[in-house]
């Protein structure tokens, strides 16, 4: 999410149409501003929703996060996706490693499989995607190498 | 899972206040005391109002748990319970070995150091042994670096973690030394951290872990504590920030500067030597009774009398205009652990999320620190 907003693409892919899109309490809880506000605007306009964490076990969180030690927010993402059957969408590697490892790859995603998304869609042109992953990359994100034939 | 039971019962919060704050009935939180499974929604609740993480009720690695035990261990059976500051300590050196990259092991520099007696001549030739190995060999001048000496060269981790019931408090655990300072006026702080150093040189060759706590207004007193190794680390502190050589040229510069034409050392004088050296007024005038140039029980008798006549040592200094204090840096994150983190994250060692808890510091500002890395 913080990519996403980082590459000012944020609501281009929240408005896929394709997907709908959800964020956890405890994930929402790590949003700092100028992140934060971003988000309640997404929910407030629909865009975006909270998940509801009274529907998945506080135990079965412990034992996700006592065996892969991920944080709070990744651990609540990983829960939802291995036992309530949603898709992850992650830029962190061992995140995304642990998560593909317990539903399948094609259930996790990240920034730049969200845009590339996007640009299929016809929501954003190939170029755009490539001036979105290079703002990423400026604000610090954590993303692999990629170049512009990856947005095909 | 830690026991919800644990956490509460450690809190040292009545349940009927827990309930409260978390909308959770009493009954579900007596349920959940007996053994029940709360949801993820119920545990945050409990987590809120508890100030804890979520995950506060799960981790509980070996070095953290150990950590927990030796803190818990240096204060009286009757006050542990409710010391949240010991979780929170623990916390961050279990979390710190997640971080470290322990093929970069360090070698504590400790071994040059000898504490047998706890006397002063012991504190006074250690103080001298750490500005030789440390600062350069210089035995004058104000130690304003010392957080930065204490990271680079001490390779110690040293955390400003918000504790207000608790001066500093330091540790060696698994081989790596850490000290903790609460945020305060910046020279106490320093004078807490000085003082943390004296207690790791003295207890380095038990060879075993070991943890001390100070709590609030137990470092830099004015009358010394009965306790020996809490008056070794004070005079240790005194020594180091303010040597004997530079404080006798300090004063004999700021007594040329005042006009001073008395025998006796005065307020002015100093809060001077204090404002230069980057310690408060207590510490400066404790260490001239420790040089005999004040009497004994001058310390006390002249912070007294400024806090009577102005409110404190500092609106005194104030109010005769002296020079501004000196800034002191504490950085936020010792920068070894943020390069590690930062190594690891790439590398899909530990996650970003993960880090941030560890690191104190949220994602955002984990990335703001790669862009840092990056260019």
């Amino acid at each position: 999410m913080i990519n996403l907003v980082n590459g000012r693409v944020f609501d281009n892919v929240l408005t896929l149409g394709s997907d709908d899109f959800f964020i956890g309490s405890l994930s929402y809880g790590e949003c700092k501003d100028p992140y934060r506000t971003k988000v309640d605007q997404a929910i407030a306009n629909g865009s975006l929703s909270l998940l509801d964490d009274s529907r998945v076990s506080a135990t079965r969180f412990a034992d996700l996060l006592n065996q892969y030690s991920l944080g709070d927010g990744e651990t609540e993402c990983l829960l939802f996706t291995t036992d309530l059957g949603y898709s992850m969408a992650s830029d962190d590697r061992k995140a995304r490693t642990i998560a593909q490892s317990q539903a399948g790859e094609s259930r996790v995603t990240g920034s730049l499989g969200l845009l590339r998304k996007a640009v299929r869609a016809g929501k954003l042109s190939q170029q755009n995607a490539m001036d979105a992953y290079t703002k990423m990359l400026e604000s610090g994100g954590f993303l692999p190498g990629i170049d512009v034939n990856f947005f095909t | 899972m830690k026991t919800i039971a644990d956490r509460i019962s450690e809190s040292g919060i009545r349940i009927e206040k827990i309930s409260k704050s978390s909308g959770i009935s009493k009954d579900r939180i007596l349920e959940f005391m007996a053994g029940a499974d709360p949801s993820l929604y119920e545990l945050r609740k409990l987590a809120d109002a508890l100030k804890m993480n979520v995950s506060d009720f799960v981790v509980d690695s070996g070095v953290r748990h150990r950590a927990n035990f030796l803190f818990r261990q240096t204060l009286p059976r009757n006050r542990v319970q409710g010391l949240r500051f010991i979780d929170d300590y623990s916390r961050q050196i279990g979390y710190s070995f997640e971080v470290l990259d322990t093929t970069q092991k360090s070698i504590l520099p400790f071994k040059h150091f000898k504490v047998m007696h706890h006397t002063y001549e012991e504190a006074d030739t250690n103080a001298a042994t750490f500005r030789s190995l440390f600062c350069d060999n210089d035995l004058v001048s104000p130690l304003l670096s010392l957080p930065s000496i204490v990271i680079e060269k001490l390779q110690t981790l040293l955390f400003v973690l918000p504790e207000q019931s608790v001066d500093g408090a330091s540790a060696i655990i698994d081989g790596q030394a850490f000290i903790f300072v609460s945020p305060r006026f910046a020279p106490r702080m320093l004078f807490t951290l000085a003082h943390e150093i004296g207690h790791l040189i003295a207890h380095h060759e038990s060879r075993e872990e070991f943890a001390t706590l100070d709590l609030e207004n137990q470092t830099g007193r004015l009358k010394r504590s009965v306790k020996k190794s809490e008056a070794f680390a004070d005079t240790f502190a005194g020594c180091l920030l303010l040597p004997k050589e530079g404080v006798g040229i300090a004063l004999k510069k700021i007594r040329e500067l005042v006009g001073a034409q008395s025998d006796s050392i005065g307020d002015i004088e100093l809060l001077y030597l204090s404002r230069i050296f980057g310690v408060s007024f207590q510490a400066a005038a404790v260490r001239c009774e420790d040089l005999n140039l004040l009497p004994p029980g001058g310390a006390i008798s002249l912070y007294e009398k400024l806090t009577k006549e102005h409110g404190s040592p500092e609106k005194r200094a104030e109010s005769i205009n002296l020079p501004p204090r000196p800034k002191i840096e504490f950085p936020m994150v010792p920068r070894r652990l943020l390069l590690s983190a930062i190594n690891k994250i790439r590398n899909g060692e530990i996650s970003i999320g993960r880090a941030s808890n560890a690191l104190k510091l949220s994602i955002a500002d984990i990335m703001l620190y790669n862009t840092q890395r990056t260019h």
